[in-house]
This record gives structure tokens, sequence and C-alpha cells, in this order.
């Protein structure tokens, strides 16, 4: 198994430090751009500026990751302004608060952060104040609203790079060359972080994973959706039971359909001794 | 060991905040309004919160005393519980909790006065009940995180002047310090629970070996509190006769049945929904792999074994104990 993770970015210039590193190609260009590596487990979508553009990007690229995104993590990266942590600064967002409609997402931090953590602040326009402790950006919010429909909360975050300070404000406008060179100078720490996202992606794929022989049991017999479960149940708890043993051949050759099948299993499985206290 | 802190705005320069800030110094500080904006929602992961669980502040604002679940008991006529915390620093596979919330994180709140002026309450309106027993160790563990929460030490001395209520400590802690070195209350028991130690081993995680948690219990029994035994739930699997057996034994040769206050055995049960959520949490574990079943909206083992294993643990404790320090919690709701 290889854990998933899904880029969430606002510009291409923001974009394209990553999208060399993970070696992502492009896949599809119609409704917005989206990249992805060779087997798909990296995936990176171009948003455009703003929350709810953002919204929109995420949920573009989880209709097109066609697999299960319950154990996808989510990773919007961008740039963010701050009233005086120093440029270049990568900050992991530890609150997302919106400022429009003040609905706040605590991203929860269960692993160690390759950088600073922050709150965040969501705005709709351009702000260069910055009357709190804040890193203020534009995207945060439409994005943590959207991954959250996926995902859980321990795998989605936002990394924001700060671009802009108090200081800096009599400086020239950004330009792409300088977002490209402020991510580009955070990529150890993004790495990381996407390394540790994977590694929590994966454990979540195992944990939600079929147990075997659930497809050899549905291509044999017809089970009904509720059938379906009580096999899958089942069928977990021989892998725990009779570790290593091919239940097909054991137990269910005989059986001629799927009631046959829950109900032989179901009743192995109660007489079979449980040694809480052996491997 | 606690590196995020939440704490909701308005408790923000409480004392009992200040002071717990003031022993974690590096944590990250995030505030909130509501406690329950990081504790509930859906899209929340109680295994992988499990990792790295964070603390979070907060004031409760009303049920601060509840009645304790029908079953649930030590021979009181009147029993309430209270949650000064929710959830607990151990990783018990079969703790509800895990099923209960959908967020790992510590839940504190600082507002003790409120829970003891509504004990205070409780007691005044009940003059003719002689003693009214509140537990502590119901959506946590009463002890294990003391050095944070400095619950014991702010709470004996409360139940050091209602000698009327009663309050059980449930815990499997081995952090019994603020209880040495303080006078001993008469009203208060110190419980214990266990499962054998081969048991424990694979399915309390993080917990003091059994042995550690007898010798502690005996160091609290040796200077004059009272101490309770706790086999609940009872896990059911092939050696358990041989496990509890040896357990039990282990326990009675340690401490002196005298200082027993009370023994209580009950089952393991989960409402059904909690059940299934703690299932898919865990899918890997072969506790659930068990013969458990559904009875009455509860997963618990059949009736059959449920009364074998009461049944068992019961006549070897009758070897050690008068019939009136036995109890049985067979509780039917969360
Ligand atoms: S010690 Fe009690 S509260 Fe803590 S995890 Fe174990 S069963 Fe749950």
């Amino acid at each position: 198994m290889i854990g998933k993770v899904n880029f969430v970015v606002a510009l291409s210039c923001e974009a394209k430090p990553i999208i060399s590193h993970f070696n992502l190609r492009k896949r599809d260009s119609t409704l917005f751009k989206v990249y992805s590596n060779q087997d798909h487990s990296i995936r990176l979508i171009i948003s455009g500026i703003g929350s709810s553009a953002s919204l929109k990007a995420t949920k573009h690229l989880a209709s097109v990751s066609k697999d299960d995104t319950s154990t996808t993590a989510w990773l919007n990266i961008g740039i963010g302004g701050h009233k005086d942590l120093p440029l270049a600064t990568a900050i992991l967002a530890q609150r997302i608060v919106d400022s429009k409609t003040k609905q706040s997402w605590f991203p929860q931090l269960v692993f160690d952060p390759p950088c600073l953590t922050a709150s965040v602040k969501t705005v709709e326009k351009p702000d260069f104040n910055y009357p709190d402790d804040n890193v203020v950006e534009m995207e945060a919010s439409g994005f943590y609203s959207a991954a959250e429909s996926y995902s859980t909360r321990e795998i989605i975050h936002c990394m924001k790079i700060i671009s802009d300070n108090s200081q800096s404000l009599s400086r020239p406008p950004l330009t792409e060359t300088m977002v490209d060179e402020l991510v580009n100078r955070n990529l150890s720490s993004i790495k990381e972080l996407v390394r540790k996202l994977q590694v929590l992606s994966m454990e979540e794929e195992e944990r939600t994973s079929d147990p075997p022989f659930l497809q050899e049991c549905l291509s044999l017999w017809h089970f009904t959706v509720t059938q379906t479960h009580q096999l899958k149940s089942l069928l977990r708890k021989w892998l725990l039971l009779q570790p290593g043993k091919n239940v097909l051949d054991v137990l269910l050759p005989n059986c001629k359909d799927s009631r046959n099948v829950i109900q032989t299993l179901d009743l192995h499985l109660k007489n079979t001794p449980v040694w809480m206290d052996h491997d | 060991m606690i590196e995020t802190i939440y704490i909701e705005s308005e408790i923000r320069s409480h004392p009992r905040t200040e002071s717990i800030l003031s022993r974690f110094s590096k944590a990250r500080i995030v505030e909130c309004e509501r406690y329950g904006e990081v504790f509930n929602p859906k899209k929340q992961n109680f295994r992988l919160q499990k990792k790295k669980p964070a603390l979070i502040l907060a004031r409760k604002h009303g049920n601060f005393i509840l009645d304790a679940p029908k079953g649930f008991g030590i021979g009181g006529r009147k029993n309430y519980y209270f949650s000064h915390m929710l959830n607990c620093i151990y990783d018990c596979r079969y703790c509800f909790l895990q099923g209960m919330y959908r967020s790992a994180n510590y839940v504190l709140f600082v507002n003790y006065e409120d829970f003891q002026n509504e004990i205070n309450n409780i007691v005044e309106q009940n003059p003719d009940e002689k003693e009214i027993t509140f537990f502590s160790g119901y959506d946590c563990d009463s002890l294990a995180l003391e050095s944070v929460t400095r619950f014991v030490r702010e709470f004996l001395p409360f139940f050091q002047k209602h000698k009327k209520a009663v309050l059980e400590l449930r815990t499997k802690s081995i952090n019994v310090d603020e209880l040495l070195n303080h006078e001993v209350i008469p009203n208060c028991v110190v419980a214990y629970s266990f499962t054998p130690e081969n048991i424990s081993q694979k399915l309390e995680h993080g917990v003091p070996p059994v042995k550690k948690r007898i010798q502690t219990m005996k160091s609290l029994a040796e200077k004059g509190w009272r101490v309770g035994i706790r086999l609940d739930p009872l896990i059911y699997h092939e050696s358990y006769k041989k496990n509890y057996r040896k357990l039990i034994q282990e326990i009675f040769y340690t401490i002196s049945a005298e200082s027993i206050h009370s023994v209580s055995t009950g089952p393991m049960r989960f409402p059904e929904k909690m059940f299934h959520t703690i299932e898919r949490l865990y899918p890997d574990e072969r506790l659930f792999a068990g013969p458990l079943e559904n009875r009455n909206g509860l997963t618990s083992y059949s009736e059959e074994i449920e009364t074998e294993m009461m049944n068992f643990c019961n006549t070897i404790l009758e070897n050690h104990l008068p019939k009136n320090k036995l109890f049985s919690c067979l509780q039917s709701s969360f």
C-alpha cells in the first residue's frame, strides 16, 4: 500500500517547484489543471485565487480521483502575510478562520510538524494590514471545508509561506519568480510533511482495506449490500482467528449461496477458541 | 507529552488555566470559542489522534453531576457520576470512550467549583441519605493525569468536609503521591481496575503493569486508604479461568482482605452502534473477533458466557471476602 496525497495550490508559480520535485505530469486541463505522478499517489490541482475557487478545485480533484478519497491526505500550499514573521518562513495551520463567516477549523497535529505552526485567517481580498497574530491568506477556508467532506482532520493540512510582512510593504510587488523561489526554499519542509501524511494515509488505507478472500467470495456468490458488510466483518474475524488459512478451501467449498456462506462462517467463528494471550 | 493546548477564550485567564500553562511553557497554544469546535466535529479519527492527543481547557456549563447509569454502583442507594475530564492517557482496547467520542483529545473542565457546588446541593437535598456515592472516573482515569489536573489535590479537601458524600476514584494509575501525602479520608475509595496480566499486556496500552498496580494499592491500603477492586470488564478468552484465578490470588496475597472496601465484577458491554464504531477503528483487534452477540441493543458476550465468568470470579472472591463486599456491575446504558 502507498499513501495518497492531494495538493491544492492557487497559482501555477506556487505549484511549479512541487510539480517538478514529485515528477507530476499534466493529466487534465478542462476545468482545472490537474497533475499527478505515475502511480497517481500524488495529485495536484491549480485552483486559482480565492476561497471559493479553492473549494471548487478541491471538489473537482476529489471527483477525478477515482479511488476512495477517505484515506487520502489533502494539502493546501500557498503564500500568506503576517505582521512580523520573516519572509520565506513556512507555517502549518493550527487554526483556520474564515473572516467572512467566522467559522473555524482546527487541523489536528498528530505528528511533529516540519515547521512552525500558526493560526491562519482567510480573507476575501488581499489585506496588508496585520492587526493580529494570524497569517492572512485567501484560500485555506474554502479548501478545508471542501476537503473535510472526504477525509479527516488529521490528514488535511494547510502550509503557508510568508511572502509579506509589515516591513515588506514598501517593496515592489511579488513576481512569479519570487513566489516560485519562496516555495522552492521550503521544499524540504514540504517533502517531510508529505512523507508524514503518506504514512498516515497508508495506515488508514490498511485499516479500511478489504479483508482477504472478499473479492473471491463476491465473484462466486451473489451478496446483497447488507450481506456484503456481514461478509467483510466475518472475513476479518477469520483472518484474526485463523491466520494464514484459505477460507475458501477450508470452510466454504460446499456452500451453495451467500446465506449459506454467512451462516457457515458465523457458526464456525463462534465456536473458534479465542486465544487472547497467544499470537 | 502534551504539545498542543486548545483554550476557550473565556477561560484564558482562569487561575487553573494559568497554572496549567505555566507548567507547559513550550506547548502550542490555540484559542477557540467553545471546546466543541475542536472536540465534536464529525471528520475526526480517534485512532490517529491517539498518536498525539492535545489538551483542551474548557468551562462546563451545566449537567455537572449526573445519575450513574443503571447497574453501576458499589452498594449505595444513590449513585452519581461526574466528569471533570473527558478521555484518558491510556489506551485500553475495550474502553467505551473510543466509541463515545470522535476525538481522542483530553478535555479538562477547569471550573471545579461548579462541580463541587452541585455535589453540595445534592447532599443538602438528600438529608435522609446516610451516604451518596459520586464516581469520578467514568469518562477518564481519575488519577492518571493528576500532574496536569490537580484534581485529587483539589477535591480531597472538599470531600473531607462533606462526609456523607463518598468519592470513588477509579484508576489504573500508580501516580498516587497526592493520596499518600494527604491525610486519609474515610469517605474516599480508590478503586483499581484489572484484567489478568497477559490480557492487560495485549489490551491495556500504556497502562502500568498489574504487579505495579497491586503494589500501589498495597501502599495506599497500608496508609489507611480504602481500596476497591474492579474486575470490569471481564475479558473472555480460552484460559480465562486460570488467568483470573491467578490475578485474584495475587491481589489477595499482597493486600489484606480487611483493607478492601469492595470488589465489583462486570461484563464487557457496548451499545451496538458504539461497538461498530470501535470495531471499525480497530478491525485488527482480536478482542472483537470473540464470541460477541447483539442483545437488547447491546453487543456483549452471550448471557451464558457472562454468567459463567461472573460466577467463576465471584466464587473465588467469596473465599477472600464476605458477600456484602462483592458487587456486580450490569450496566445496560452508557
Ligand atoms: S484506563 Fe479506563 S478510561 Fe483509560 S483507556 Fe483504559 S478503560 Fe478507558
